[in-house]
């Protein structure tokens, strides 16, 4: 009985101990569940807080603000898949993540359901007094072939008027 | 005793002498400058051919001694060399991979933005087209209902006009 007590302790300050590992920084949210639903992403991104401090002090150069933008986000995941033609699953995943965010205080910022399309468009932060932690957004488009789900989570401060700002500096052609 | 004590005396003040004597014939007497360098110049000036070190030697003395640090210089020179070269490789190769990482963080960004921009777009066009639709909605039907309203009476009266003549058949 006592060694018991003893065992059932040590697994509970292992646990202890573990549970920081497993968590998430704010507004991060975890894709891992996505890819036992359709495979291998076509596009996987991990962009960590050093990479982007890296960006960011090359861009300051350019433009101080856009640096300042880039230094303020810790990470950048993405993960595009294809759907050939199995949107509906795609969509059903997008409500049950959406209910998950919500139930974990993610505001909702924009819901589009085109039912006639088969689209899904979803958008939401995460913000603690007043400043943005997370940005989650969620797209399943029949627009390429086959469809395409998209999602992509942006951790740290970022105002969705400056990703214009970014994109300009960064000379990228969005189109 | 005290005779052989004068001898010996005698013989060694000799002896002392004579060895005095022998030196001051093996440096030669030479009238030298005042000045330092000067003087040690004109001791080895003054020196016979046979008592000068040959060059050969000489050579031989400094390769020997201190100067051969100074002939082995070279093969530090060439380690030192090839250490630099290495360092300034690996920092060269090192700038490389950084750039070629920043490379690929910036394309990975850009292909993240794309990505949310099309997201954006979509959302964009979805509300403005819904927003469109609710708008020809809400001025369709006020326009219909006021029709319909206007039309109402006429309507009525041309239903009460005929029932007189339903009723006669």
């Amino acid at each position: 009985m006592k060694n018991m007590k003893h065992v059932l302790l040590l697994t509970f300050l292992a646990l202890l101990i573990s549970a920081p590992a497993f968590a998430l920084a704010k507004g991060q949210i975890d894709f891992a569940d996505l890819s036992s639903h359709y495979g291998e992403p076509k596009v996987e991104i991990n962009l960590s807080s050093s990479l982007m401090k890296m960006i960011g002090s090359f861009a300051d150069a350019e433009d101080p603000e856009v640096g300042n933008i880039l230094a303020n986000l810790e990470s950048i995941k993405v993960r595009v898949y294809n759907l050939n033609g199995k949107l509906e699953k795609a969509n059903s995943t997008v409500d049950t993540v959406s209910s998950q965010l919500r139930s974990d205080n993610w505001e909702t910022l924009v819901t589009v359901n085109d039912n006639e399309e088969n689209q899904k468009v979803r958008i939401f932060s995460k913000s603690t007094e007043n400043v943005i932690d997370g940005v989650v957004v969620m797209v399943v488009s029949p627009e390429k072939e086959g469809g395409e789900a998209v999602f992509i989570n942006i951790v740290g401060e970022i105002d969705p008027e400056q990703i214009s700002k970014v994109t300009e500096t960064l000379d990228i052609d969005i189109n | 005793m005290k005779h052989n004590e004068s001898e010996y005396l005698d013989k060694l003040f000799a002896t002392s002498s004579d060895v005095t004597d022998e030196v001051e014939v093996d440096i030669p007497q030479a009238e030298l400058t005042e000045g330092l360098t000067e003087k040690l110049y004109g001791i080895a000036e003054t020196l016979p051919e046979s008592a000068k070190p040959a060059q050969s030697e000489l050579i031989a003395q400094v390769s020997q001694g201190a100067g051969a640090k100074i002939f082995a210089f070279p093969k530090y020179a060439a380690v030192a060399a090839s250490l630099f070269v290495a360092v300034m490789g690996f920092q060269f190769y090192q700038q490389q991979k950084t750039l070629r990482q920043l490379e690929q963080a910036q394309a990975d960004l850009a292909t993240a933005l794309h990505y949310l921009g099309e997201a954006n777009r979509i959302a964009r066009s979805e509300v403005l087209g819904s927003l469109q639709d609710n708008m020809q909605k809400a001025a369709v039907k006020p326009a219909v209902r006021m029709s319909r309203d206007a039309l109402m009476p006429k309507f009525n009266d041309r239903e009460f006009e005929n029932k007189p003549r339903n009723h006669s058949l």
